[in-house]
C-alpha cells in the first residue's frame, strides 16, 4: 500500500506519518538551529532546536557588519583565499587560541605563504594571502565605514629578498570588479592596529561585497642546485571588523546558525508574510549560505511589502570543526520606531519528506526596548497607544503581542502610554 | 652566380629576422626606447587577448593607462594602471578579480600605445615563412644551409615557441582557498607506567604536537605544585617525567587525589594549554603462599611500607615472633621465608587509600 506523506511543520523532530494512522517514527533532525551570537540578536531556540524566535535590534549607531570580526572561539564564518602571480606557493591558514610566537591575542587566524620560484636562477614570487567573507551592506545611506584590523605580521627570507610587503583590504563587487581596495605597509614584529575609512560613495547600500583582508608579499628568491630561497609570511588577525553607521535605523548580520550532523540537505527559505508597525520605509533582504561561500537568491520586501518571498536553494554540508553549515543573513533598515515581523520557514528535504522549520524575525528600533512587555499582560486590549521612546509613539496596535513574540518571552514590565 | 644572390638576400633576410628577433625578446630587457611583447594570458580580455603583440613606448602614465612591468627579464605584465601613489604602482587585469600585487614604479617601462591582434600578425607570419620555404624549397630539399636558413629556423622555433606560450598559457592564477583548520587536541587517556612515570595520550588532529615548554604536577585540593619534565614521544603522546614519588607514594597510601599535570606544549604555530587529571589503578598487594614461602607483591606505580609480623614455631607453645617493616618499590616483592617452622602465621599491615589493611594468614602447615 502506497503511503502519503504529511508535511509537518516541526518542532520537536522529524516525523514521518503513515496513512494507517498508527505508526510515527520520531528520528532526530539531520539539521539544527544555532544562535549565532550575533551583537543585537536575541535568539530564543526552541525544543530540539528546531524552531526559534529572533528579535533584532536595528540601529543607527556604529556597527559591525563582519559575522565572527573576533575570531574569539573559531574561525566561523570566514574563509581564506591565496592568489600567487609569480612563483610557486605553499600556503596554510589554521584558527588557533594564540600562537607562541605572538602572544598577547585570544583567538587568532593564521595564514601562512611560503613563496619560491621553482626553475628561475634567480625568481620574481610574487603574491597574497588573505581573509574572505561576504558582506552585506545595509540598505539606508550611510555616515561612515570603516574597516578596523588587529594584526600580527612576521616573515622570513631564505635565500631571498623581500621587496614589497603590504597589508591590503578589498571590498569586491559579486561580479569580482573592485569597489573599493586599501592598502596599508605593514608594522612587523608587534600587533598593531589598522584602520581604512571606506568612502561611502565607493559602495552601494543594500549591495553584498566579497570582503578581502590579508597581506601581500613580493621578493626575489635564488634557486640553484639543491639551495631553493624561500620567502615565508605568517599573518596573523586577532580582528577584522567593517563597522557602517546607517542613517536610518538597520542592521546587517547573521541572525541564525545552521548546522547539518549528517548528509547534504538543499536548504531555502519561504517568508510567509511581512509585517510593519510604523512607517513604511522598510527594506529587507534575507539570504541562506553556506560554509563555503554560496548563497541563495534573496526574500526581498522594498517599502514595506514583499518583492521576493522565497529563496533559491543553497547546499548544506557537514561543517569542518570551528564551523557551522550555514547561516540566515538578514539586512534590513527600517523607519525609526517601526516594529517589523517576518515568519520563514526554512525548508529541506530528509528522504523525501520534505521538513519545514519556523523561524520568526521581529526587527525593532532599539528604543523599543522600553516597550518590551510582560508576558502577563494582554496588551491588545490595554493599549491604544504604545510609547516606543522618549519622544516617539505609534498609535493603534491592536495585536502587538502577536508580533512581538520574542518581546513577550522576556519578562520586563510593561510601560504603557495614556494620552 | 644567381645561386649566390639568392644567398646574399637569403642572409639579409635572416639579419632582419633576427633582429625582429632581438627586439621582441631583448628590448624591454636592454631598456630600449620601445619594445613589444606578447600577451600570453587572459587576464587582460575583452581588452586584449592571448597572441596580441603589444607595443610599449617609454612615456608617461597615469591612472587606467595600460603599462608593460617587468620584475626580471623573464617576467613582464601587462596590465591596466588603477592606483599609482607612494613610490608604488597598483595594476589589474581588466578580466581579474583582484588587483596584482603594488610594484615599485622602477618596474614599469612602457606605455602601452598599440596592438597588433594576433590575428593579424599570426597568419601573416606564418604566410610569410610558408612563401619563404616554397621559394627555397630547393634548398631546403638539396639540405643546402645557408646563414639565412638558420635565421628563419629560429623565427619559425620563435614563433611556434610563443604561440604553444601563448596557447597553453594559464589565465591567471585564480583564488584559490578554502575553510581554515582548526587544531582539535583531546584526551585520549592517561595511564601511569611503573616507574612512575605519566603517558598522556592525546587525540590530535588538524595539528602536530612539537614540544613541551613546561609541566607542573600537584595533587587535587593542594596547592604546591611540582615542576616535572614532559617530552612529546609522539604526535599523540606526552610522556611527564619526573613526578615526586612522594606524590604518588601518597596518592596510593592516602585517600588524595587525583594527580594534575599542566603541560604547555607547542603545537604547529599554535600552543596547547593542557590540564589532565590522572587517575592511577590502585591494586591492593598481593599476598601468595607457596611451600612455606610468602610472597608479597606491590603491583603499583608507587613505593609500599608493609609492615610484616611472623609468629612461627616448631612445636604447639610459644612462638618466635618477628617483626619487620619493608618498603615495596614500585612493582617490587619481598619473600618471607618461613619453610623452617612446623607452625608458622604471617600479618601484614598496610596504608591502601586512607585504609589500614590488616591480612592474616597461616602460613604452615
Amino acid at each position: 500500500m502506497l503511503f502519503s506523506i504529511l508535511v509537518v511543520v516541526v518542532n520537536a523532530g522529524v516525523c514521518v506519518i503513515y496513512d494507517s494512522g498508527i505508526i510515527a517514527k520520531p528520528q532526530a533532525p539531520p539539521l539544527i538551529l544555532v544562535n549565532p551570537g550575533t551583537q543585537g540578536v536575541n535568539v530564543t531556540l526552541g525544543a530540539n532546536n528546531t524552531w526559534a524566535n529572533i528579535t533584532v535590534k536595528a540601529t543607527t549607531e556604529y556597527q559591525e557588519i563582519t559575522r565572527n570580526g573576533g575570531f574569539d572561539t573559531s574561525p566561523n564564518g570566514w574563509l581564506y583565499g591565496y592568489t600567487v602571480y609569480s612563483g610557486n606557493a605553499t600556503v596554510a591558514a589554521t584558527w588557533n587560541q594564540t600562537y607562541y610566537f605572538a602572544p598577547g591575542a585570544s583567538g587568532v587566524v593564521l595564514l601562512y605563504m611560503r613563496l619560491y620560484n621553482p626553475s628561475n636562477i634567480i625568481g620574481y614570487v610574487n603574491g597574497s594571502i588573505y581573509l574572505v567573507q561576504n558582506v552585506t551592506i545595509p540598505n539606508t545611506p550611510l555616515s561612515s565605514v570603516t574597516l578596523n584590523i588587529t594584526y600580527y605580521s612576521t616573515y622570513t627570507t631564505s635565500f631571498s629578498t623581500l621587496s614589497s610587503y603590504y597589508l591590503f583590504a578589498e571590498l569586491l563587487c559579486m561580479n569580482g570588479t573592485i569597489a573599493w581596495s586599501g592598502l596599508q605597509s605593514i608594522t612587523t614584529g608587534s600587533w598593531n592596529n589598522a584602520s581604512f575609512t571606506i568612502p561611502t560613495t565607493s559602495i552601494t547600500p543594500g549591495e553584498t561585497y566579497t570582503l578581502l583582508v590579508g597581506a601581500r608579499v613580493s621578493g626575489s628568491t635564488l634557486n640553484i642546485l639543491t639551495i631553493i630561497g624561500n620567502l615565508t609570511i605568517y599573518q596573523l588577525f586577532d580582528s577584522v571588523r567593517l563597522y557602517v553607521e546607517p542613517l536610518y535605523p538597520s542592521f546587517s548580520g547573521s541572525v541564525l546558525d545552521l548546522n547539518v550532523t549528517n548528509g547534504n540537505y538543499s536548504s531555502s527559505l519561504k517568508a510567509a508574510n511581512l509585517t510593519v508597525l510604523g512607517g513604511t520605509n522598510v527594506n529587507i533582504s534575507v539570504f541562506l549560505a553556506n560554509l563555503s561561500g554560496g548563497v541563495t537568491t534573496s526574500i526581498v520586501a522594498s517599502s514595506g511589502l514583499l518583492t521576493s518571498n522565497a529563496t533559491s536553494e543553497v547546499q548544506l554540508t557537514v561543517p569542518p570543526l570551528g564551523y557551522t553549515s550555514g547561516y540566515i543573513h538578514l539586512s534590513a533598515s527600517i523607519y525609526p520606531s517601526s516594529v517589523v515581523n517576518m515568519p520563514l520557514k526554512i525548508r529541506y528535504s530528509v528522504s523525501g519528506v520534505t521538513v519545514t522549520y519556523q523561524v520568526n524575525i521581529t526587527i525593532i528600533d532599539p528604543p523599543n526596548k522600553d516597550i518590551a512587555v510582560s508576558s502577563t499582560h494582554n496588551i491588545s486590549h490595554q493599549c491604544t497607544h504604545v510609547r516606543l521612546g522618549r519622544d516617539r509613539s505609534v498609535k493603534g496596535f491592536k495585536h502587538l503581542d502577536k508580533l512581538l513574540p520574542s518581546i513577550l518571552e522576556n519578562s520586563i514590565p510593561l510601560q504603557r502610554w495614556r494620552g | 652566380m644567381a645561386r649566390l644572390r639568392l644567398a646574399k638576400r637569403s642572409a639579409i633576410l635572416g639579419a632582419v629576422l633576427l633582429l625582429l628577433v632581438i627586439v621582441l625578446f631583448l628590448g624591454r630587457v636592454a631598456g630600449f626606447p620601445a619594445a613589444v611583447v606578447i600577451v600570453s594570458g587572459r587576464s587582460m580580455e575583452p581588452t586584449l587577448h592571448v597572441g596580441d603583440i603589444v607595443v610599449g613606448v617609454k612615456l608617461p602614465y597615469n591612472v587606467s593607462d595600460i603599462v608593460i612591468w617587468c620584475a626580471g627579464p623573464t617576467y613582464c605584465v601587462v596590465h591596466r594602471v588603477v592606483e599609482i601613489k607612494d613610490g608604488v604602482i597598483v595594476t589589474k587585469g581588466d578580466n581579474n578579480p583582484s588587483p596584482d600585487p603594488p610594484v615599485p614604479k622602477s618596474l614599469v617601462r612602457y606605455k602601452v600605445v598599440g596592438v597588433i591582434r594576433w590575428y593579424v600578425w599570426l597568419p601573416a607570419v606564418l604566410l610569410a615563412l610558408l612563401a619563404y620555404a616554397y621559394v627555397h624549397r630547393e634548398y631546403f630539399l638539396k639540405r643546402q644551409v645557408s646563414p639565412g636558413d638558420v635565421a628563419s629556423l629560429m623565427v619559425v622555433f620563435f614563433v611556434v615557441f610563443n604561440a604553444a606560450i601563448a596557447l597553453l598559457a594559464p589565465t591567471y592564477y585564480s583564488p584559490r582557498g578554502g575553510v581554515m583548520e582548526t587544531p582539535e587536541v583531546t584526551l585520549k587517556g592517561t595511564s601511569v607506567t611503573m616507574n612512575g612515570n605519566v603517558l598522556i595520550n592525546l587525540n590530535v588532529r588538524n595539528t602536530r604536537l612539537l614540544s613541551v615548554d613546561s609541566c607542573e604536577a600537584l595533587v587535587y585540593g593542594e596547592k604546591r605544585e611540582y615542576v616535572c619534565e614532559a617530552i612529546v614521544v609522539s604526535n599523540s603522546q606526552i610522556l611527564v617525567k619526573g613526578i615526586p614519588k612522594s606524590l604518588l607514594e601518597r596518592m596510593l597510601e592516602e585517600r588524595v587525589g587525583p594527580l594534575i599535570i599542566k603541560v604547555k606544549a607547542k603545537i604547529v604555530f599554535g600552543v596547547l594549554n593542557g590540564i589532565y587529571y590522572v587517575y592511577p589503578t590502585w591494586r591492593r598487594p598481593e599476598v601468595t603462599i607457596t611451600n612455606g614461602s610468602v610472597m608479597i607483591i606491590n603491583p603499583n606505580p608507587a613505593s609500599l611500607r608493609v609492615n610484616v609480623t611472623t609468629y612461627a614455631a616448631n612445636r604447639p607453645g610459644p612462638a618466635n615472633v618477628s617483626f619487620k617493616s619493608y618498603v615495596l618499590e614500585a612493582g617490587g616483592s619481598v619473600r618471607i621465608d618461613l619453610s623452617k617452622y612446623r607452625y608458622a602465621y604471617i600479618r601484614v599491615e598496610y596504608l591502601f587509600q586512607g585504609k589500614h589493611v590488616i591480612i592474616q594468614k597461616r602460613v604452615r602447615p
